[in-house]
């Protein structure tokens, strides 16, 4: 029984490995909405913005080292006025500040500006670049309010009285640590884990009816189980093999990051969550790494198990790519893929409620960024839930597909 | 006596076998899919040593009956027994004795040679399988390709590799569905060259062919098969001589015509047909071709004749023909 079943799986493994347009088939759209995700990023975040250096006082100096340090808002470039009023012409940058040549005697006067040039319909990224001028004249002026102050809290950075009559007391429940990218990684991972396990799992299963290996498989002596579990078993060994590797290389590029506080983990499990590269990451905590293989193996299995009824229904290489790749979508987008699910429309959450993949972003984001693992309780239950019904189905719906064939 | 009524559970008495055990054993097997009626009534019997072809047109039943052999289907009614188990009560155990060429091949084209016959170790259950693995493999002329990824073979090669893997758990039965389809005359030498030689050591075949010459070539007895019905089943040259004698006439299209007219109504002649070059009879074996001639004579001129034996082809065609539902 064992030997079948690892026969089975052994040979699905092969098979896939074997199928570079299928692996680049259930990849690639993944990988390409990671990009947008990035790109999408990077321009809502950063605008490319011209900085021109008037002043040639130790104020506008440091003004401009100011501007030039605050990363988070700006692609900033530094150029002379004429190479900036054409990049502005051009569209090439968004806006132009500009730190006037008479900045440090305005300053003693108390008249002195930055001036900022805008070219941007946008509201939203106009509001960007002028929330970050604004937080650049704040740190010169107290450094307290501005930059240091947001990185490293107001009690920290209170160097100077504050000038104003009202401080800003923030509490952090917990650290603002996570970019919005690395935030949004998290359903790429998700999106992949479905789209190798269901495309995968579909694209055997459909084959074996298309090139008559069902009946090769039914043929053979000792029963349909050990080969159904097979199936199952070969489908999550070739999701782990494609997942694993990104997983890893998202873990030591740092876009995955992972809770590593207080930590009592052996280095072993960092190098089986992270594989050989593990040893230059911080060891995970235990719960988080216990949580982080559970969850990601509750959603390989339900989308194995869906994977199967695919292809046991639509018996059809081609049908199963496109039926696969366009449910992998829009369990991304369902699943609140884009966006965290509480932002959306309201008949979006309520969709969602039904969707697997929104209780597996969720809980990959409280394994990977929470401390405390708030919710990630419901999500691994509904997943776990999920995957059995799905394996079960998936078991039954096979067996009776290979007896008639 | 009918051909259906000979066929339908007669002994096999003039088998040069016919000491041999029966390997399988179809009595009285119906067996439908809705309104279609895949197999009826059909009884048949293989002896071992022997290769039994099945013959018949598309949707005559042949891999129907394939699948009720190996388990795959359960029959409506009657009995099937493989190698002395019956196959609705133990199913598995008469499984592990067959080894199946299937229609299509069904080979896993992505891997290698080997990973395909390793993988129907693990489902047959054989332990350390390499040595097996490369016995078949010389067997069937592939163990210098065993590590070639199977997309890269041609179809006779498919087809031999496929063989070897229907061998690998030495089972006593194989059963070949179509073996020779779509591959090119080479190899389809190749592939009758591996079942006699498979046959020369005791092996018993069944196998399903549309090609009359590969039942011919191939086989100690031929079962014919039509509308799920077993018309005929004996040795390729008993269903020849059944067929009778063939006379074909060399004469004008009108004068053939008229010959027709005179002739089809004689008692022996069993059946005629008007072809290109004039007129083909099938005469019983107590007729006189001469006698034939000199009637077809009386009526016009002939320019020719000659007898000779029916091919399978031709008794296939007057059997199916006889068997047509009108």
């Amino acid at each position: 029984m064992i030997g079948r079943i690892w026969g089975m799986a052994r040979n699905d493994l092969a098979v896939w490995l074997r199928s570079p347009a299928a692996i680049a088939a259930s990849l690639l759209p993944a990988l390409g909405m990671g990009v947008l995700v990035a790109v999408l990023t990077n321009s809502v975040g950063q605008q490319p913005v011209a900085l021109v250096v008037r002043g040639h006082g130790r104020f506008a100096q440091r003004m401009a080292r100011i501007i030039q340090g605050d990363r988070d808002a700006y692609l900033l470039e530094k150029m002379t006025s004429a190479d900036a009023e054409r990049a502005l012409g051009d569209q090439r940058v968004a806006a132009i500040i500009v730190i006037p040549e008479n900045f440090d005697e305005a300053l003693g006067s108390g008249d002195a500006a930055v001036d900022v040039y805008l070219n941007n319909v946008n509201i939203d990224l106009a509001d960007d670049i002028r929330r970050s001028v604004t937080r650049s004249v704040a740190e010169f002026d107290a450094p307290q309010l501005g930059l240091l102050g947001e990185l490293h809290g107001p009690a920290r950075g209170v160097l100077l009285p504050n000038p104003y009559r009202v401080a800003i007391a923030e509490h952090d429940l917990r650290d603002t640590n996570v970019s919005f990218l690395q935030y949004q990684v998290i359903p790429i991972v998700v999106l992949i884990v479905i789209s190798i396990g269901l495309l995968g799992t579909a694209l055997l299963t459909a084959r074996d009816f298309e090139r008559g290996t069902a009946k090769m498989l039914v043929i053979s002596p000792g029963g349909r189980l050990p080969l159904v579990i097979g199936r199952l078993v070969g489908g999550t060994l070739i999701t782990f093999a494609l997942i694993t590797p990104l997983v890893a290389l998202g873990f030591l590029t740092r876009y995955i990051p992972y809770c590593a506080e207080e930590s009592e983990a052996p280095r072993w499990l960092t190098l089986v969550l992270s594989g050989p590269c593990g040893w230059r990451l911080p060891v995970p905590s235990w719960t988080h790494g216990l949580a982080l293989i559970g969850l990601l193996t509750a959603v390989t299995l339900t989308t194995v198990g869906l994977g199967t009824l695919l292809g046991v229904a639509l018996r059809d290489a081609r049908l199963v790519t496109m039926t696969a790749l366009n449910g992998a979508a829009y369990m991304f987008f369902l699943g609140g893929g884009f966006t965290t699910v509480p932002f959306l429309p309201d008949w979006i959450q309520i969709v969602s409620r039904l969707v697997p993949t929104r209780y597996a972003i969720d809980g990959l984001r409280q394994a990977l960024f929470y401390p405390d693992l708030i919710g990630f309780g419901r999500d691994i239950l509904v997943l776990s839930a999920c995957a059995v019904s799905s394996v079960m189905l998936a078991s039954l719906k096979l067996t009776r597909a290979w007896r008639r064939r | 006596m009918g051909p259906h009524a000979q066929a339908a559970g007669a002994p096999i008495s003039d088998s040069p076998t016919s000491e041999a055990a029966t390997v399988v054993e179809v009595a009285g097997v119906d067996c439908s899919f809705g309104r279609v009626r895949a197999l009826d009534g059909l009884s048949l019997r293989v002896l071992q040593g022997t290769v039994v072809g099945i013959v018949g047109p598309n949707g005559a039943g042949k891999t129907t009956l394939i699948d009720v052999i190996c388990g795959l289907i359960r029959p409506d009614r009657g009995t099937v027994r493989v190698l002395g188990q019956d196959v609705a009560v133990n199913a598995s155990a008469v499984r592990a004795q067959i080894g199946v060429l299937p229609q299509e091949t069904a080979l896993y084209d992505e891997v290698t040679a080997l990973q395909n016959l390793r993988f129907a170790a693990a489902l047959y259950g054989i332990p350390r399988p390499n040595a097996r693995i490369t016995e078949v493999l010389e067997l069937v002329g592939l163990n210098s390709r065993r590590k070639d990824v199977v997309r890269g073979f041609s179809g006779g090669m498919k087809r031999r590799l496929a063989i070897a893997r229907a061998l690998l758990h030495d089972p006593q039965l194989l059963i070949l569905d179509e073996p020779t389809v779509g591959v090119d005359v080479e190899a389809r030498h190749q592939i009758w060259a591996h079942v006699r030689s498979l046959r020369a050591v005791g092996r018993t075949f069944v196998l399903t062919t549309n090609y009359l010459d590969e039942a011919e070539a191939l086989c100690d007895r031929v079962a014919i098969l039509r509308a799920g019905k077993l018309i005929a089943e004996d040795t390729p040259a008993a269903l020849e001589a059944r067929t009778g004698r063939c006379l074909e006439l060399e004469c004008w299209h009108e004068g053939a015509a008229r010959i027709y007219e005179r002739l089809r109504r004689h008692s022996g002649v069993l059946r005629a047909e008007i072809v290109d070059f004039g007129l083909r009879l099938y005469l019983a074996v107590d007729v006189s071709p001469e006698d034939i001639v000199h009637e077809a004579r009386a009526v016009c001129s002939i320019e020719g004749f000659r007898t000779r034996s029916p091919d399978l082809a031709e008794v296939f065609r007057a059997l199916t023909a006889a068997s047509a539902p009108s």
